[in-house]
């Protein structure tokens, strides 16, 4: 768990900036009394959730807010009370993540309309919450365009078996989004290359990523994009076992198996989390009910090529992936949802 | 004899005082062992022979007192240091390991090592030794399961001389074996205190430590009556002795006619525990008024014997019937139904429920006869108007109804068996060792019971394998020998000698009885 | 020779007393080590305890929060009770749970019935899928002998895959979470209060309870099962058919595991979902182990238990420390009971255990 070390004393690095940050701003109308955050899921020490964190800490030193973390663990009695005991604490913000708590968020979210809840990640039917909508077949999208230029490119790593890899974990609605947002992104650019999925089932079993994702391998697929929490982590190993690639998620997972990932798509939560505690703070942009949506354009989604993996790819594929997402952020490549 | 030697004692206890709790197990004991002497321990239970010889083994630390070995005094702190002191005890219930051999278990801790390695050979040999030396045969190559009881006392007895004891105690060593191995027993004892060894036996078999015993003395409620030579005494005043008062040891025999068959076995085979044949073609009737006793060495199949009779384990093969119904192979509670009262051998295991009160214990088996129970619903109150009868006809000594029977003594607990069995009028009365750890003042007044039952005309299996008891109870004498009944004897002219033969399986024609 | 003094007379307090004054200052031991442990990550205990308490008790929402948290682990200590009572043990309760709350809520979203008659069926079919859960097991123990408490925890980790699988891959809810459809309104088991999801599986489990209490110590069969729970030897030898009560008893703590189940979906979740209710189940075999059997005992274990859940989620919020250290103390609380039970057990004049343990 280094990364959850570094994460602790990173925190208390930034408490003393923080106080600096709270006794400068002082004397500012808006700061007598900290913005009073809360966040809730079951997922911080992971992944998309670690994302989150990070938003929320550098929020923290930069604006002072007071925090406060709720992990929900795995008991759906709870979900209820934990959010009735942060609705009725006096919270400014409320930030969700997890489509298991979406009943008892609703649930306390119509009981409490003036409490701001910000659900990441989904858009709900409720009038009352702030969304946080990552556009992410946008960033999958261009995993496909990347993934389709180097099967034909027929770069280092890169057989002639003209099938790219996709694993799941649950087949629930976001993570189709990924899936064909890559298969538009394939097809975009390489309309003989195909993409094999597959669903795992579960996001918590490392070991069936990484058996499903040997059996791919085993295919002749070369490189596997994969949306699946800890399972992915599975793919990523069985990608340095095999000698293959895999594309991480969510956050920047190059450095956790070096010379095996090719490239991450990032889910910038921690960007879309601290520009709207910064719109809150100094009242730039107020949090209002409805979905925001955050996609390539607005920097919420993006995709990182990990460093050791820059030298294969061939200039040529650089320049149009350039101008691929260009299209993207302009709106001038339609992505098209699986609605 | 011994006693002229010197007053030259191996072991001196001095006012031994050891208390658990309220109870005081010993009080102010003194008791001293001449060397070379057999010192015979008598005493009820719960007279605190056991509790004396753990103090003096190192189990128990005494409250007051001091022991003295060879004259020298000494702080025995635990049984290493008794046995560093030439002191041995054989318990009552052996302590071998099954699967291992007999010269593995007498070196068990103590291996001969040669190399990193345990030098087998040279085990054998210093058995084989040891055993030429003592007089106690066994082959200390043959695996420990496939003995007998008494090859096993034997293995038990080397290891204690293995471990160098010249002071050797044996807690009730008789009680396993046939009058044959308790005769060799004690000339093997003999022989050890030629060599100048010192006996300590401990026994409530008045007749072998008059035969055996140099000196026997008698223990009390935790106190000492007295340390005499046996030559002077009598089993009568032995008794009285212990017991406080005179007891009477006549034959209880009296006539009678029997009457119509109860009980019939016909050709009775059964499996135990293990799956092997326990039972083979075991015939017997028992008629009303009539007590026949099942005689034989432990193990020998009265076990199963009595676990077929009483439905608590299905017969292979034949047929039984209890007052004209088919019992064979049906459940317990169908064969109490029929008409059997049943005091099991481990009474502390099967007899009662320790945890429970003695008035719960009262009512097991009839929670669902009209008497105790309406509607699904126990009458407790009449459970307890019960208990409270029993407790005051049989002499419970307790607190009452609701007292646990785990608060009673061992003596008191075998009450409540029989009180719970003999009060319901039953017609057939299984008891399978009634006197087993019970003292003589006990064991004179459930023999007392027992007669009263015949008397009333029950018909009554009596198992046992203390063959005064068969003797002095029975009408009808079956010994049972490696699953099947060998002989049929008339009690009123067999002799010992006779019945110990066929227990050893002399005659061993598989004669099937009436 | 010295007089030996008779035994004094013993300062007399009854069994049950001793047993309360045990159990007492075992939690105020384990208490007292959650305190350095809360000391330790840096909080304050006494602020941590008033939050816990206030989280649990200090209002009549959050009393009615310990109840529903309560509830489950009532339900299946009883369960757990049964089995104990008979000598048995019941690890499978958590299992049971999953299945029986499976069964439930698949009536609930599949049958059409009218309102009541609905309900009844569902926790029937909790009950019934409860008992058949366990059936393998009690079949095995009467039968051969085997060790109930390894089948048991075996086939708590198919219940959970199963409904797992059944949730995900048969019945999941379009569009949803791992999570089935929606129970039919007239399966809803009816709640107590409004603004609470107390429902009346806290008067079924306080019923069962008091029923089993009742049962064991007043009828003719209560007085089999419990004979054969301390000596099952003793209860062979008195006519009692302990093959069949063995399965018996077993059948009908699974029963009662599986209509756990069914009350968390039909009374508080109303519909099936992965998650619905993890760890109740052992919770409940805890609570009977610590009430060494006593169904009223159980209760209070199960409404302490609860209270210590209700009160954890104000007390993450409030403080920094971890809902986990709750677990932690429960753990504590475990070790400091056993603890002072089997010191008891030692100081008694006898042995002899209660339970196989």
């Amino acid at each position: 768990m280094t990364r959850l070390h570094s994460l602790r004393s990173a925190r208390t690095a930034l408490t003393g900036a923080a106080l600096a940050a709270a006794l400068a701003f002082s004397g500012g109308a808006w700061a007598k009394e900290p913005l009073r955050v809360a966040a809730v899921s079951g997922y911080f020490s992971q992944g998309f959730g670690v994302s989150i964190m990070q938003g929320l800490e550098k929020a923290k030193a930069d604006f002072g807010i007071d925090l406060t973390i709720v992990d929900t663990g795995n008991r759906a009695l709870d979900y209820e009370e934990q959010f009735n005991n942060l609705a009725t604490g006096d919270y400014d913000l409320i930030f969700v993540m997890g489509w298991e708590l979406v009943d008892a968020l609703q649930k306390t979210s119509d009981a409490n309309p003036e409490q701001h809840f910000i659900f990441i990640d989904g858009v709900l039917e409720s009038p009352n919450m702030t969304y946080i909508d990552f556009v992410e077949e946008e960033g999958s999208f261009l995993v496909g365009a990347l993934t389709g230029l180097l099967t034909d490119a027929g770069a280092e790593g890169f057989t002639d078996s003209k099938q790219v890899g996709f694993l799941g974990g649950r087949d629930i609605p976001v993570i189709r989004n990924f899936l064909v947002g890559m298969q538009e992104g394939v097809a975009f650019v390489a309309p003989d290359v195909t993409v094999v999925d597959v669903f795992a089932g579960t996001f918590d079993d490392p070991a069936k990523g990484s058996e499903l994702s040997m059996a791919l391998y085993d295919k002749g697929i070369d490189v596997i994009y994969q949306a699946a929490g800890p399972t992915g982590e599975g793919v990523l190993q069985a990608a340095t076992a095999a000698g293959r690639l895999a594309v991480g998620v969510d956050i920047d997972q190059c450095p956790s198996a070096p010379g095996a990932i090719l490239a991450s798509m990032l889910k910038r939560a921690d960007v879309a989390v601290y520009a709207m505690i910064k719109g809150e703070v100094d009242g730039s942009n107020p949090v209002v009910p409805g979905a925001v949506s955050v996609g390539i354009a607005s920097g919420g989604v993006e995709i990182k090529v990990c460093d050791d993996m820059l030298p294969r790819i061939p200039a040529e594929v650089m320049t149009r992936m350039e101008e691929i997402r260009a299209g993207v952020a302009s709106g001038e490549i339609a992505v098209a949802l699986n609605k | 004899m011994a006693a002229d030697i010197a007053a030259d004692f191996a072991i001196e206890m001095i006012g031994i005082t050891k208390r658990f709790g309220p109870l005081t197990a010993n009080r102010d004991v003194s008791f001293a062992v001449r060397k070379g002497e057999i010192h015979a321990l008598v005493g009820e239970n719960g007279a605190g022979k056991t509790t004396l010889m753990n103090v003096l083994f190192g189990m128990h630390l005494p409250d007051s007192g001091q022991i003295k070995v060879n004259g020298a005094q000494v702080e025995i702190t635990s049984p290493q240091v008794a046995i560093g002191l030439g002191l041995g005890m054989v318990h009552q219930h052996f302590k071998l390991v099954p699967s291992l051999t007999v010269a593995e278990n007498i070196f068990l801790g103590m291996e001969i090592v040669r190399g990193g390695l345990i030098d087998s050979a040279s085990q054998v040999a210093a058995v084989r030794a040891l055993s030429a030396s003592s007089g106690l045969a066994v082959d200390p190559t043959r695996v420990v399961r496939d003995l007998s009881v008494g090859s096993e006392q034997r293995v038990e007895i080397l290891k204690v001389l293995a471990r160098g004891a010249r002071i050797v105690i044996l807690d009730e060593p008789t009680a396993v074996l046939t009058p044959q191995e308790g005769r060799d027993l004690f000339r093997t004892l003999r022989g050890f205190t030629d060599q100048g060894m010192t006996v300590i036996l401990i026994s409530h078999h008045l007749d072998e430590v008059l035969e055996v015993s140099d000196t026997v003395t008698v223990l009390r409620d935790g106190a000492v009556i007295g340390t005499e030579p046996a030559k002077g005494l009598t089993e009568a005043r032995l008794a009285q002795m212990m017991v406080g008062r005179p007891v009477d040891f006549g034959r209880k025999r009296r006539d009678g006619t029997a009457g119509a068959p109860v009980l019939t076995l016909t050709r009775i085979h059964a499996r135990d525990d293990r799956g092997l044949p326990a039972l083979m073609d075991v015939s017997l009737t028992v008629h009303a008024g009539e007590i026949v006793a099942i005689a034989g060495v432990d193990g020998n199949g009265q076990t199963e014997l009595a676990e077929v009779v009483a439905g608590l384990r299905g017969p292979s093969y034949g047929r039984m019937n209890l007052n004209g119904r088919d019992i064979a192979g049906a459940p317990a509670d169908i064969v109490r139904g029929a008409g059997l009262a049943h005091v099991p051998a481990d009474r502390l295991v099967r007899g009662v429920d320790v945890q429970a009160s003695i008035m719960s214990n009262i009512l097991m088996g009839r929670q669902d006869s009209s008497a105790f129970s309406k509607g699904g619903m126990i009458r407790w109150g009449r459970v307890r108007a019960e208990a409270a009868a029993l407790i005051k006809r049989f002499d419970i000594r307790t607190q009452g109804p609701d007292a646990s029977v785990k608060s009673l003594s061992g003596g008191n607990m075998q009450k409540v068996v029989l009180a719970r069995e003999f009060s319901q009028g039953k017609q057939f009365l299984l008891i399978d060792q009634p006197t087993r750890g019970v003292d003589i003042g006990a064991t004179e007044g459930i023999h007392d019971e027992i007669m009263r039952r015949r008397a009333e005309g029950v018909a009554i299996l009596l198992i046992s394998v203390q063959l005064d008891e068969c003797m002095k109870l029975a009408d009808r004498l079956l010994v049972m020998f490696q699953g099947c009944l060998v002989a049929e004897l008339d009690p009123k002219t067999v002799t010992v000698n006779e019945i110990g033969l066929h227990m050893m399986g002399a005659s061993h024609n598989r004669k099937a009885s009436a | 020779m010295t007089d030996i003094p008779l035994a004094r007379p013993e300062r007399h307090v009854p069994v049950w007393a001793q047993g309360l004054i045990g159990q007492m200052l075992a939690l105020l031991i384990a208490l007292a080590g959650g305190a350095v442990i809360i000391w330790l990550v840096g909080e304050s205990p006494l602020h941590v305890y008033e939050v816990l308490l206030r989280g649990a008790l200090g209002s009549a929402e959050n009393v009615a929060g310990s109840l529903l948290q309560a509830t489950p682990i009532i339900v299946c200590g009883v369960a757990a009770c049964v089995a104990l009572r008979g000598g048995l043990f019941n690890i499978g309760v958590e299992g049971q749970l999953y299945v029986g709350g499976f069964a439930a809520a698949w009536v609930g979203f599949t049958l059409n019935l009218p309102a009541g008659l609905h309900v009844v069926v569902g926790l029937g079919a909790g009950m019934l899928a409860g008992a058949l859960w366990i059936i393998l097991p009690a079949i095995m123990r009467a039968r051969f002998n085997a060790n109930e408490v390894v089948s048991t925890i075996l086939m708590n980790y198919v219940a959970v895959l199963l409904t797992s699988y059944l949730t995900i891959a048969v019945f999941k809810r379009p569009g949803g979470w791992s999570e089935t459809a929606p129970i039919a309104q007239t399966a809803y088991l009816p709640q107590l209060m409004d603004g609470s999801r107390v429902n009346l599986g806290l008067i079924i489990g306080l019923a069962l309870a008091l029923g089993l209490y009742l049962f064991l110590r007043y009828t003719g069969a209560g007085y089999a099962v419990s004979t054969m729970g301390s000596n099952p030897k003793f209860a062979a030898y008195g006519g009692v058919r302990v093959k069949r009560n063995i399965v018996a008893v077993l059948l009908t703590s699974g029963a009662i595991g599986g209509l756990a189940g069914g009350i968390e979906t039909l009374g508080v979740h109303r519909r099936f979902m992965e998650g619905f209710a993890p760890g109740f189940g052992f919770d409940g075999v805890i609570a009977a182990l610590l009430a060494n059997g006593n169904p009223l005992g159980v209760v209070v274990a199960a409404l302490f238990f609860g209270a210590l859940r209700k009160g954890s989620l104000l007390m993450e919020v409030e403080t920094g420390a971890s809902r986990e250290i709750i677990t932690v103390i429960q753990a504590l609380i475990i070790l400091c009971v056993s603890a002072q039970i089997l010191i008891r057990r030692r100081g008694g004049i006898s042995g002899e255990k209660r339970w196989k343990f």
